[in-house]
């Protein structure tokens, strides 16, 4: 796929909260597919690209902000879409950051019975203190329920909570729901 | 911005592909999140004792 150039007043009149930062991997969806061309979904914005050979309509492409130019943004596929049932792990990792633990996983009444559908992981950021995020998803849905000290870390959250439930549709290819709360205590783990 | 002691997590093996989309999703999005706040120069007012 060659790098594809997006109009940064579309993308940002669209999704405003999204972050075009150079190295910024995003995720966006193949909507329709015509001849070498089509038509993706990044945050809500329908875009025109040229496609691999081999990207169909459904798939999920992952797309690395390469360059910032002027009003335009230069984006190119961070990974080829997945052949098979399961996305390459190394590409599919949370990138590293700050710390980050992964306190379970579990299938929750996962239609097949063997795989995860559940996700709880504590982010401590170097700001916005201990934060406990439990991503569940099912055929229909994306939920994310995430808990941060009351104040204003929660204010903050609370505020950018759009760009979130965007994120992860755009991510999971389904709908999403957002909750954001306080933490009881900063002692407990939400799980 | 990585602490000395930053954990890469490692999610088990059998988080779907869309799921393990999600976590990814989300983690970026706290760690935005903490970006904006400390850019802000909130630092002292957003920290709270762990």
């Amino acid at each position: 796929m060659r790098p594809l150039a997006v109009d940064l007043v579309l993308l940002r009149s669209t999704a405003p909260d999204l972050p075009l930062v150079v190295g910024r991997v995003l995720a966006a969806r193949v909507l329709e597919r015509h001849g070498q061309h089509g038509v993706i979904n990044l945050a809500g914005a329908f875009l025109t690209a040229e496609l691999p050979d081999e990207v169909q309509p459904g798939d999920r492409l992952r797309l690395v902000v390469q360059e910032m130019r002027g009003d335009r943004a230069v984006l190119a596929l961070a990974q080829e879409p997945p052949s098979g049932p399961q996305v390459p792990p190394a590409l599919a990792e949370p990138p590293a950051g700050d710390r980050v633990v992964v306190l379970a996983s579990d299938g929750e009444g996962g239609a097949d019975g063997e795989r995860a559908q559940v996700v709880t992981v504590r982010f401590e950021g170097k700001t916005i203190g201990t934060v406990e995020l439990r991503v569940a998803l099912d055929d229909s849905l994306v939920h994310a329920l995430a808990a941060f000290s009351d104040g204003a870390p929660l204010e903050l959250a609370r505020g950018r909570a759009g760009t979130l439930r965007d994120a992860l549709a755009a991510a999971a290819s389904r709908p999403a729901e957002v909750e954001v709360v306080a933490r009881p205590n900063p002692l407990d783990v939400y799980v | 911005m990585s602490d000395a002691g930053a954990l890469q997590p490692a999610l088990p093996a059998d988080v779907p592909p869309a799921l393990r989309a999600a976590v990814s999703a989300a983690l970026d999005w706290l760690r935005d999140l903490d970006q904006e706040a400390d850019a802000a120069g909130e630092a002292s007012d957003l920290r709270r004792p762990r």
